[in-house]
């Protein structure tokens, strides 16, 4: 069990942070500046945090009443970079190995053999980092993350230095490697998606604070707030007495006429975004804005252009009611 | 249509005249007297001349005193570049610009300021004194005389070197189990070598060649203080001959310590670029910088 209560004054707001990871991941999301980096860095030892505690597996890591602050290189943390941070004077195997400098030369030979085999690498043991890929190079770091068995890792969006092409294939293998592990792991991404693939469960953070916690199921259905909800892709509107509905962009449709729903907001298209199939819609309401997608095939949704005032619905049954009360805006 | 500024062939031409007749000016302006020490005595008189003891003597002291320098400006400067590059405090740019001072002043500014404070009359004169290690007119001034003027290159390049040393190499290498010392030697030192060696050779070519700051703190005392540069001015006297073959040899020495450092330059930038460039055409995209 990995739990980290702290927090850490930043130039633009305060960090705040209460979490805990058993043996799961535990994917960080928020957008870029949120603090999630800065969070991955308290827990690793590189950056005190004003005041707080981290511990790790019964052990205190970080206590800044008790004046406890172990030192990185002795809290048995591993840590991906989000550029990997391969030594680029060393070989993939001296990289890999790098940890291991207390063990004799066989035993490390042995330790790194295995886990070149674990991330399927075996056989570039002498290549330099430069002449990786994207996906390899990866890999390489997270083998010499990993072969010092430590007790927790944390991933710092592993997935922004690849390509669109191969992002998605390797995602999966990360996936099925992480769930191999089962130590405590975070992950941060400024990516839902992402973090939904690589997350048991998923932690929103928004300027410095976890605004929810919960599987990818409960912040889609229950968005917390318009962060959320933005986040995730949903429309997050409150509607009459401080009541908050949710709802998909998928559902909802677009009209130039008033229709009889209970439903329907008037405003003005902002912005328009092909989208495979579909065309997302945004439009600009009094309540919010709010994402329609319309299906580019029909001469409707060919139809729209940007500054038009049209309406927005969204059927009853298409409807979640959100439990939190919120402000509601999203943006 | 984007409309074509038209630039008659007449002024094309001229442009490419003059500035063609600029840069040859400004190149037989820079390297003629360079040249011209080469070519101006015969080779084999040349080597005669550097054979006579007076020139043989200044060599070898010169030599001595410059590598000295560099090693013990090496020794203190590597720790205090390295405070620079990672030390935050106040006044940090006044300490910064204060440590080049010794660049952009006069070396006969520097030879004065060197005997006020290590000279018989200077502030630590008695103190030097009281302890029979006086310093001012003999070889070890000429060292210190040396390191002063020439340390600042090798602590400007030293502290680039380290600022060039990725932060996250450093964190990772923490997270890894390594201590902050075993971090340096493993991590930092090795990737600031390049830089590193080049700064040493910066400030050797530097020492060779200090004339001014020696000639006041030191003096110019044949096989004591007379290094290379006060030896060819003395020489001036006698003949010109014999100036002239020590020039030569302190050309070609300072040439060879220049070429060293480019090589070792291109040496770094082709690293950092090479591991960059391949790295983006493997992606097949610009890679991209999320911070998150």
């Amino acid at each position: 069990m990995l739990a980290c209560r702290f927090t850490k004054r930043l130039p633009e707001f305060s960090l705040d942070v209460d979490l805990r990871v058993g043996r799961e991941t535990l994917a960080l999301v928020g957008r870029s500046g949120a603090g999630k980096s800065t969070t991955l860095n308290v827990v690793a030892g590189l950056v005190d945090p004003d005041a707080g505690s981290v511990a790790l597996a019964g052990r205190t890591l970080t206590d800044v009443g008790e004046r406890t602050l172990v030192t990185p290189e002795h809290r048995r943390i591993g840590y991906l970079f989000q550029n990997y941070a391969l030594f680029p004077h060393l070989s993939v195997a001296e990289n890999v190995g790098f940890g291991l400098f207390r063990l004799d030369r066989d035993s490390r030979d042995g330790r790194v053999r295995d886990a070149l085999e674990f991330v399927r690498l075996t056989g570039l043991d002498r290549a330099r980092p430069s002449e990786l890929s994207g996906g390899e190079q990866q890999r390489v770091a997270l083998a010499r993350a990993l072969v010092t068995r430590p007790d927790a890792l944390l991933l710092d969006e592993p997935l922004a230095a690849l390509d669109a092409e191969n992002r998605s294939r390797i995602r999966l293998e990360l996936r099925a490697l992480l769930e191999k592990l089962s130590i405590p792991t975070i992950v941060v991404s400024h990516d839902y998606d992402d973090a939904r693939v690589l997350g048991d469960r998923i932690a929103a953070m928004h300027l410095g604070r976890v605004v929810q916690v919960g599987s990818a199921a409960d912040l889609a259905d229950h968005p917390a707030d318009g962060f959320v909800a933005t986040l995730t892709g949903a429309n997050l509107v409150s509607v009459a007495r401080g009541e908050t509905i949710a709802f998909d962009p998928w559902s909802a449709r677009l009209s130039v006429a008033p229709v009889d729903e209970a439903y329907q907001w008037r405003g003005e298209i902002v912005d328009l975004r092909p989208l495979g199939a579909a065309t997302r819609v945004t439009l600009r309401t009094d309540a919010s804005d709010i994402r329609v997608d319309v299906d580019a095939g029909t001469s409707a949704g060919a139809g729209y252009r940007v500054g038009d005032v049209v309406i927005a619905w969204v059927a009853e049954h298409a409807v979640r009611r959100s439990t939190t009360p919120s402000g509601g805006a999203s943006g | 249509m984007r409309e074509r500024v038209v630039v008659s062939s007449g002024v094309r031409i001229a442009g490419v005249v003059i500035s063609s007749i600029a840069i040859a000016i400004a190149l037989a302006f820079l390297l003629l007297p360079l040249a011209a020490v080469f070519f101006a005595v015969p080779p084999a008189q040349a080597l005669r001349d550097l054979a006579s003891p007076a020139a043989a003597t200044a060599l070898a002291l010169s030599f001595r005193t410059s590598s000295v320098a560099v090693i013990v400006t090496a020794l203190f400067g590597m720790p205090l570049a390295y405070w620079l590059s990672r030390g935050r405090f106040a006044g940090k740019r006044v300490l910064e610009a204060a440590v080049q001072m010794p660049i952009v002043v006069p070396p006969a500014v520097a030879g004065v300021g060197l005997l006020l404070v290590f000279g018989r009359r200077g502030m630590l004169g008695p103190t030097l004194a009281a302890l029979h290690a006086s310093v001012a007119f003999s070889t070890a001034a000429v060292v210190m005389a040396q390191a002063f003027v020439a340390g600042p290159f090798f602590i400007a390049a030293a502290r680039q070197a380290f600022d060039a040393v990725d932060p996250d190499l450093i964190a990772v290498s923490r997270t890894l189990g390594a201590s902050a010392l075993r971090t340096f030697a493993r991590v930092e030192l090795p990737l600031a070598a390049p830089g590193l060696f080049a700064g040493a050779a910066l400030c050797w070519a530097r020492a060779l060649g200090e004339f001014g700051a020696t000639m006041l703190f030191a003096g110019n005392l044949p096989g004591v203080t007379q290094t290379l540069p006060l030896a060819i001015y003395t020489a001036l006297d006698s003949g010109l001959d014999v100036a002239v073959a020590m020039s030569a040899l302190l050309l070609f020495a300072a040439f060879a310590l220049l070429l060293l450092i480019r090589l070792l330059d291109w040496r770094i930038v082709a690293a950092g670029a090479g591991q960059r460039l391949r790295m983006r055409s493997r992606a097949g995209l610009p890679v991209h910088e999320t911070a998150a």
